[in-house]
């Protein structure tokens, strides 16, 4: 009998620790008007299971980053365009920063919450384990004033800011493209973002931690392609043994003793291991770039590890 | 997302169909010629893509106007069809005795115009059709007996750039007809033309209707929709072969995001499906010099 409330207190406390934060406290956390918009009642909230009924097309992104649930309000005000804002749960800063970042971030900062942008129809931001998005339908002058007023009160509504993923400190800086950083933890979402392999060669999984980085060259006679770094940190070294040698064995065969090769459209790639993580230059415009940029990068990743 | 490895992958893959070689069309039988019936994607040499477009389509408030949908439907399917009654060009597309399936689209930042809905509706009666034969659906169709027992499908939708596929396409607009929507994901759902062999699907397909009023160029965000990424083209591509106009709105869009851009700018996911669907599916014509394009009405800033 004691083992069996034993086990009943132990599947509690573990569904308290895996389920997704419920509604209502995510609802506590955005207004329910603002500067004379206000939510039309019709709140939801969708899960990991149910993602997919609301995101149409892109709900594997953030299941793939540790999605737990979003929460959202739709606006409304008389005479102007609806706003909607999402408050996603991603459960940790490290993948709301994954969320936040799966798009390219060129636009301009609303100074809002940890990282944000801003355009006249949008306010997107992280901040601690929250990722947040606003959109309106149209561009109107009352409505950009009524996004960003919202946007500050969800993120002070938010309590903590939330450190970015450790590895951003293994980029080298020159020529770094800060608004085409991508971070994350699965195949296809590295295939969404860069076509290494059709198959899941480097054996990246939820375990494993991505950062993909793109600089831009600063001198070429090919076309005007950037040049790559792919960091992969695994759980343990031999994770990472292996998917280097099935890198070289499959997608960088014939590569020198220092882990170059001339890949067959002119561009240079070059990849090694330090202890758990994986560094991956493609498409450099030369061999030195390549192995200056894994060289580099190796130095950081011994002070970072 | 990665701007520039599309173009690889888009050419590695678009070679690598081309061996790999089965038609999705083998067996259907049908060929184009009235007054039997069009069925999209049967393997013609050619294909006729029709663009109508209206400088007055859209309202002051930039919403389609009821009259001009069905003015700008009328003059697409004739041009289409290359008869000027317009009753008779849609008894070349259907016959009173079928039960029509309009396979529309709901997306709630980009639907279809109801009032188009409504004008296809229209016509579909007008060329004998029962109205308890004819069911509009979406998300719904798998759960809608209609479409089920349909003979025929009428594919519109409207035309944007979508996350995992490239674009949001008239092919891909089937993809409401399998029980398992993700599995289609994969290499930038680059097999969705097999959507179009499902049972439900299979040589039904009579019309195809591009919705390019306000097409959406550019995705963003986890709705994949800002209104400064659309603009108003103020058109409709209409084809009996899905590729080729699914290809014709692909070259619209690249156009727009050359013209907003500055320079060439590839979608972040290569809308290689629809390529795929000509050289590996054998569904319809996606390279240019396959297609028959004729513009109808206004002329402006057409961009091809």
């Amino acid at each position: 009998m004691n083992t069996l409330i034993a086990c009943a207190l132990l599947a509690t406390a573990m569904l308290a620790l895996t389920s997704p934060i419920t509604a209502a406290p995510l609802a506590t956390l955005i207004p329910t008007e603002v500067a004379g918009w206000k939510g039309d009642g019709m709140d939801s909230t969708y899960g990991p299971d149910t993602l997919y009924n609301y995101i149409n097309g892109g709900a594997e992104v953030y299941i793939a980053l540790n999605f737990k649930a979003v929460f959202a309000r739709r606006f409304e005000k008389a005479g102007e365009p609806e706003l909607i804002c999402d408050l996603f749960d991603m459960g940790s800063a490290y993948d709301a920063f994954g969320a936040y970042h799966h798009d390219m971030r060129e636009g301009p900062s609303g100074n809002v919450g940890r990282e944000s942008e801003i355009s006249n129809t949008s306010l997107a931001f992280w901040k601690g384990p929250y990722f947040v998005s606003i959109v309106a339908f149209d561009d109107t002058p009352a409505a950009q004033v009524a996004m960003k007023s919202l946007g500050i009160a969800v993120a002070n509504a938010l309590p903590d800011d939330g450190e970015p993923p450790p590895l951003l400190k293994v980029l080298p800086e020159d020529d770094l493209q800060r608004s085409r950083l991508h971070y994350f933890h699965d195949h296809l979402t590295l295939h969404s973002h860069y076509l290494l392999a059709r198959d899941n060669v480097l054996g990246l999984s939820p375990e494993t931690n991505c950062l993909l980085a793109r600089y831009t060259r600063t001198s070429s006679n090919q076309d005007d392609l950037d040049w790559v770094l792919l960091i992969v940190d695994y759980p343990a070294d031999d994770l990472a043994e292996e998917a280097s040698a099935a890198l070289f064995r499959k997608v960088l065969p014939g590569a020198d003793a220092a882990g170059s090769v001339r890949r067959s459209d002119g561009s240079f790639a070059a990849a090694r291991t330090i202890g758990k993580t994986l560094l991956i230059a493609l498409d450099a415009p030369s061999r030195q770039q390549a192995l200056s940029a894994i060289a580099d990068s190796a130095v950081r990743v011994v002070g970072w590890q | 997302m990665d701007q520039h490895v599309t173009r690889r992958d888009f050419l590695r893959v678009a070679s690598g169909a081309m061996l790999a070689g089965t038609s999705l069309m083998a067996g259907w039988g049908t060929t184009l010629g009235a007054p039997k019936p069009v069925v999209a994607g049967t393997s013609n040499a050619r294909s006729r893509v029709v663009i109508v477009r209206d400088e007055k389509a859209l309202d002051k408030d930039g919403k389609p106007r009821a009259k001009a949908m069905a003015e700008m439907l009328d003059a697409g399917v004739a041009s289409l069809l290359q008869e000027r009654d317009v009753k008779k060009a849609w008894s070349q597309l259907v016959q009173p005795e079928d039960i029509v399936g309009i396979k529309t689209n709901v997306w709630r930042f980009l639907r279809t115009p109801l009032s188009l809905e409504e004008a296809i509706t229209a016509r579909l009666i007008g060329a004998g059709v029962t109205p308890e034969s004819i069911a509009i659906g979406d998300r719904d169709v798998l759960k809608n007996p209609l479409f089920e027992l349909s003979s025929a499908l009428i594919n519109v939708r409207p035309s944007r750039t979508h996350h995992w596929a490239g674009v949001g396409s008239l092919i891909k607009n089937y993809v409401m007809f399998s029980p398992e929507p993700w599995t289609y994901h994969d290499d930038s759902c680059a097999d969705l033309a097999a959507l179009w062999d499902l049972p439900t699907v299979r040589g039904k397909t009579r019309l195809n209707i591009l919705v390019m009023l306000t097409p959406l160029f550019q995705g963003k965000g986890p709705h994949h929709f800002q209104k400064k990424y659309t603009w108003g083209y103020n058109g409709l591509i209409l084809g009996t072969d899905p590729v080729a106009v699914d290809a014709t709105g692909v070259r619209i869009l690249e156009a727009k995001r050359k013209e907003f851009f500055g320079k060439e700018q590839p979608f972040a996911t290569p809308a290689k499906h629809v390529w795929v669907a000509q050289e590996k599916f054998g569904l319809g014509n996606a390279d240019a010099s396959r297609i028959d394009l004729v513009h109808v009405g206004w002329e402006k800033n057409r961009l091809i």
